[in-house]
């Protein structure tokens, strides 16, 4: 029970490491700006309400970070990106996309076509336990157990999968004239 | 051109990540650090992450179908309703409910029905329009929602705790009365009396009355907030009673009550609503309601209503 603690709590947690947390916004690409999006980060635990307990608050407060800079990157693209390429098809999963919702869906219809024909070349296994992890959340420790294998060999089916999907983003990246990223 | 073996290993290290469980976050920093590709090639698989959302949105049809012994293991594939009219996802569930396997049970509602469940235990479940649930013949104490919403009033065994699946997120019973959302985004609950225990495998957040749950399937963060203990449940009176709240998700509700078609401008989704909407037995003038309360525009279109920002004066 130890482990467990309020969001008050996860402000003290935040400062203890700021250092690790500063250094991973770094390396995912926040440059001189990851003072800031610490900050934002701080005001976001702020936010959270006390009493609820997390059972890894370190764990919370990188993932957090982690989100945090694939938003703005997503932000980014969609600024510089609008009217081009991939985010001409609709995608945005925070639903901040401005297509009308008809056109939407028929676009979301071709892009589950396009996602399930590349997660097709994959072995049936690999395919259901992607499905599994991505669409149902389950860990991969319970999905091991399911399918009686290790981890590991759960993770391995995952990164192929993954190397798929993120294979699928990056052509769309190629067909735009546009570079998408600030070095 | 990033290589071939950078993009295996990001594509690694995002199967890690993603984990509700991965905690190893230096050893990623220390990836990432190592090479200013790693990141780059770490953002486009977590954009592949992103893009395998749509396998959430929509039975795969011919497999699903072809395969029965599968089918139950994916409920996440059924729920959703981010595409076409519920009604549409009703008509799926009908053709393949009928082939139930073994000790599943599957109970659905139309838009705008409400369905009352009994056990034998005497537990109550009370079922929202355009919902699904499905409960286990061979155990009475679990129920899976795998869309929209149910209040459970259950009667609290020690020895037999009582479980709720909702998309990724797992609640046990301690004894009480609470409300399950499965949205096109994430999974909710609400308590109204007594207590729940979230993830009991991992986080084990114990949510006493009045106290919120937000799980986002995306990001799979966690957000506890306060709710009225009156309000939980108030939807079987055709109540909804909000604080805060996206109005992406008021829709979302008033669609589940009425069986509306309701569509969400992306300029106001975000926006936040606090208040109380009684849904109407007739609807003729609702629409006025909405529009007045909501302070946005509703326009009507050939399947439903558009919500959107108000133009300026």
């Amino acid at each position: 029970m130890g482990f467990r603690m309020i969001a008050s709590g996860l402000s003290a947690v935040l400062i203890a490491n700021r250092a690790p947390l500063l250094r991973f916004l770094r390396a995912r690409g926040a440059g001189d700006d990851a003072e800031d999006i610490l900050q934002e980060l701080w005001l976001k635990v702020e936010r959270l309400e006390a009493e609820g307990p997390i059972a890894d608050p370190r764990a919370y407060l990188f993932r957090m970070a982690d989100n945090l800079m694939h938003d703005r990157v997503r932000a980014s693209m969609r600024r510089t990106n609008r009217e081009l390429a991939w985010s001409e098809t609709g995608f945005d999963p925070a639903g901040r996309d401005e297509t009308p919702s008809a056109e939407r869906a028929l676009l979301a219809r071709q892009r589950l076509r396009r996602v399930e024909l590349a997660l097709a070349t994959l072995g049936e296994r690999t395919q259901a336990i992607f499905r599994r992890f991505r669409v149902e959340g389950v860990s991969q420790s319970r999905i091991a157990q399911e399918e009686g294998i290790s981890v590991s060999a759960v993770e391995k089916h995952l990164q192929r999968a993954y190397r798929v999907v993120a294979a699928l983003v990056d052509e769309a990246d190629e067909a735009a004239p546009q570079p998408r990223r600030a070095p | 051109m990033i290589d071939a073996s950078i993009r295996d290993q990001a594509a690694l290290w995002m199967a890690r990540a993603r984990d509700p469980r991965f905690g190893d976050w230096d050893a990623l920093a220390d990836w990432l650090e190592a090479d200013p590709a790693h990141n780059i090639a770490y953002e486009d698989a977590f954009a592949g992450h992103d893009l395998a959302e749509v396998l959430g949105i929509a039975p795969a049809a011919a497999p699903v179908m072809s395969r029965p012994a599968s089918r139950w293991r994916r409920p996440g594939m059924i729920g959703g309703g981010l595409l076409g009219t519920a009604a549409a996802a009703a008509a799926i569930v009908a053709l393949v409910v009928p082939a139930a396997p073994l000790a599943q049970v599957a109970i659905t509602t139309a838009p705008g029905q409400h369905r009352l469940i009994s056990l034998r235990d005497g537990t109550q479940i009370a079922l929202n329009g355009g919902s699904r649930l499905v409960l286990d013949r061979s155990n009475g104490r679990t129920a899976r929602l795998e869309q929209g919403q149910a209040l459970f009033s259950v009667v609290h065994d020690e020895t037999r705790p009582f479980t709720v699946d909702a998309g990724g997120a797992r609640m046990v019973d301690l004894g009480t009365r609470f409300d399950v959302t499965r949205t096109a985004r994430g999974s909710e609950v609400a308590v109204a009396e007594g207590a729940v225990l979230y993830d009991p495998d991992g986080a084990a957040v114990r949510l006493g009355a009045g106290k919120m749950l937000r799980r986002s399937d995306r990001s799979q963060v966690v957000e506890v907030s306060q709710i009225d203990p009156a309000a939980v449940g108030a939807w079987r009176a055709g109540q909804f009673i909000y604080r805060d709240a996206p109005l992406w998700r008021v829709a979302e509700d008033i669609a589940r009550a009425t069986g509306l078609h309701i569509a969400v401008d992306p300029g106001v989704a975000g926006r936040a609503f606090t208040g109380a909407i009684v849904v109407p037995a007739g609807q003729a003038a609702f629409s006025n309601h909405l529009a007045a309360i909501l302070n946005v525009t509703v326009a009507q279109q050939a399947n439903g209503l558009y919500l959107k920002a108000r133009a300026p004066r």
